[in-house]
């Protein structure tokens, strides 16, 4: 059997260099998803500081918690790249069963929802409920994607690293 | 920086969200990266040697070494596939069969191994593990007066770690414990739901879900039955009324009515001599009774039960060796014998005519005593010992 080199070269590379870390590429994959649900976590309470909805809980200024909110933002948006590539590239859009679809479909839609949201925060004629909504969107959507796959594989597979 | 003076464009997030949304689903479509997608070219096979490496790393964990299966996913040996379905199922992956466990060159070598175990290349001979494949055969204990607790022995090391389930099929498994990777044992003499049979019939050691057992058993209704009646009982307090109980109750009135009859002996009282020996009969073999010592009365200070029964009828010992599965309780073997030897020296001196001609079958009785005590001490645990389930593999 031969398959495209170029290909085979990218897939492989990209879960040897996964394999470095974790035990199989789905594994790391599984983990980085888990990295971004607890960032998005950060997220969202990093901008409940910001529009002054925790009340008394406050650890951060609000300055402070802007800084933790890019942050973490960039870093969720990092972790998501190996995943996107992952899934889209190598697994592409699935429907054997429901949990897949469902996942596909999130998935697919989550990108398109997180491009809206950078434009939002970066366009601030905007009403002001848009941007909360986006962001708990797309947090909303994290959170399916990642029940639908990680925690799925966690609790129905392996867990492990 | 568009001017905050300026209205803000509705349609343009609208716009950017289904143009990224777009691309998404096209590159979903077209899988550029999947390695078995559509440039995948029948034209000789991957390395097999390489996936076989492969295989025993990320496969066969569910599919067992060598692809035997028992590790929760199907058997793959003799199974016939052909290459492009085999790499293409470890890429896209299959039913609860994950996708994207290996790729690119890995997925194609480890599909032309899988090709050669399942027999479908003719000639092919399926590679031999050099080692007999690691399964967690083995058995289960239940465990304590009351069958609370178990203990888990594995004839080999756990390859992982492997979770324990009780399943009763008419409730939700119980998750017991786990035995960490390269352990045989696992022990709880309670797991705090009283006694385990009463609610759960089947064993099942699986790793992470117990729909994929690795080993399991499974106690039969009947088995039940005759653990409970042995071990367990009916009513309350539990254990007061099993067979090993009140057969405990009766082997003590027959050690009470040796000590009687050796102390008739020392006191050359006939007539007791003759007495004793005649309950020791009754005791021994239950309804009908005797009149052994010929008195005109028919006497059995026990439950009439019997510990060897007569006529066809079981007494408590026949029925512990049955509910404990015939043989099991190795004690028996030389318990039966014994007590029945008794028996006959018994019949002997209830029919004496004079205190010396006793001397030899008192004799023979009190010098087999001991070794009776003895040997029914070890019934109880031996008959608790037989609530055990022989780990298999599926």
């Amino acid at each position: 059997m031969s398959v495209n080199v170029f290909v085979a070269d990218v897939s492989s590379g990209y879960a040897d260099l996964m394999e470095t870390v974790f035990t199989s590429a789905i594994v790391g994959k599984a983990w980085l998803a888990t990295a971004a649900i607890v960032l998005a976590l950060v997220q969202l309470l990093s901008a409940g500081r910001i529009y002054g909805k925790l009340g008394s809980a406050r650890i951060l200024s609000s300055r402070a918690a802007a800084t933790v909110h890019r942050w973490s933002g960039r870093l969720a948006f990092l972790f998501t790249l190996p995943i996107v590539f992952h899934c889209v590239t190598i697994l592409g859009f699935q429907t054997t069963d429901t949990r897949v679809a469902v996942h596909s479909v999130i998935g697919s839609v989550f990108y398109g929802a997180f491009a809206a949201k950078v434009l939002f925060v970066r366009d601030h004629r905007y009403p002001g409920w848009v941007l909360p909504v986006a962001g708990g969107t797309l947090a909303a959507l994290l959170a399916v994607a990642w029940l639908s796959s990680s925690y799925w594989y966690f609790t129905e597979v392996r867990f492990g690293f | 920086m568009p001017s905050p003076t300026s209205k803000p464009r509705g349609i343009l997030p609208a716009a950017l969200f289904a143009v990224v949304t777009a691309v998404v689903v096209v590159l979903g479509i077209w899988q550029p990266f999947e390695p078995g997608g559509g440039d995948l070219e029948i034209a000789g096979g991957g390395d097999p040697v390489r996936g076989e490496a492969l295989f025993a790393e990320s496969c066969a964990g569910c599919h067992g070494e060598g692809g035997v299966g028992g590790g929760g996913g199907p058997s793959l040996v003799d199974s016939p596939i052909d290459e492009e379905t085999a790499t293409r199922t470890v890429l896209a992956g299959r039913g609860t069969m994950p996708a994207g466990i290996l790729g690119g060159t890995d997925a194609v070598d480890v599909g032309s191994y899988v090709v050669q175990i399942s027999g479908a290349v003719e000639g092919a001979v399926p590679p031999v593990a050099e080692e007999p494949p690691l399964g967690p055969a083995g058995e289960v204990q239940l465990t304590g007066p009351r069958l609370w607790g178990i203990f888990v022995s594995l004839a080999q090391p756990a390859g992982a770690t492997w979770t324990i389930w009780l399943d009763g099929g008419a409730q939700d498994a119980l998750r017991v414990g786990e035995i960490p990777a390269g352990q045989t044992t696992f022990a709880d003499p309670d797991l705090g739901i009283g006694t385990i049979i009463d609610q759960y019939n089947r064993v099942i050691i699986g790793e992470q879900l117990q729909d994929f057992a690795l080993a399991t058993d499974e106690l039969s209704e009947a088995r039940i039955t005759a653990l409970k009646a042995l071990i367990i009982g009916e009513g309350n307090p539990p254990g007061a009324n099993s067979l090993v109980s009140v057969a405990g109750e009766q082997f003590a009135v027959f050690s009470d009515h040796t000590r009687f009859l050796v102390e008739a002996r020392d006191e050359a009282n006939l007539a007791n001599i003759r007495f004793h020996s005649e309950h020791l009969v009754n005791i021994a073999l239950g309804a009908p009774i005797a009149d052994v010592d010929q008195n005109g009365e028919p006497t059995n200070p026990g439950d009439g039960v019997g510990l060897l029964g007569q006529d066809g009828r079981e007494g408590y010992l026949p029925q512990i060796d049955a509910a404990a599965g015939v043989g099991t309780i190795a004690p028996l073997a030389e318990l039966v014998p014994a007590v029945e030897a008794t028996v006959a020296d018994a019949r002997v001196c209830g029919d004496i005519a004079s205190v010396e001609a006793a001397g030899p079958c008192v004799n023979a009785i009190e010098a087999r005593s001991a070794k009776l005590d003895q040997l029914w001490g070890q019934v109880p645990d031996a008959a608790r010992a037989s609530a055990v389930l022989a780990l298999e593999r599926p």
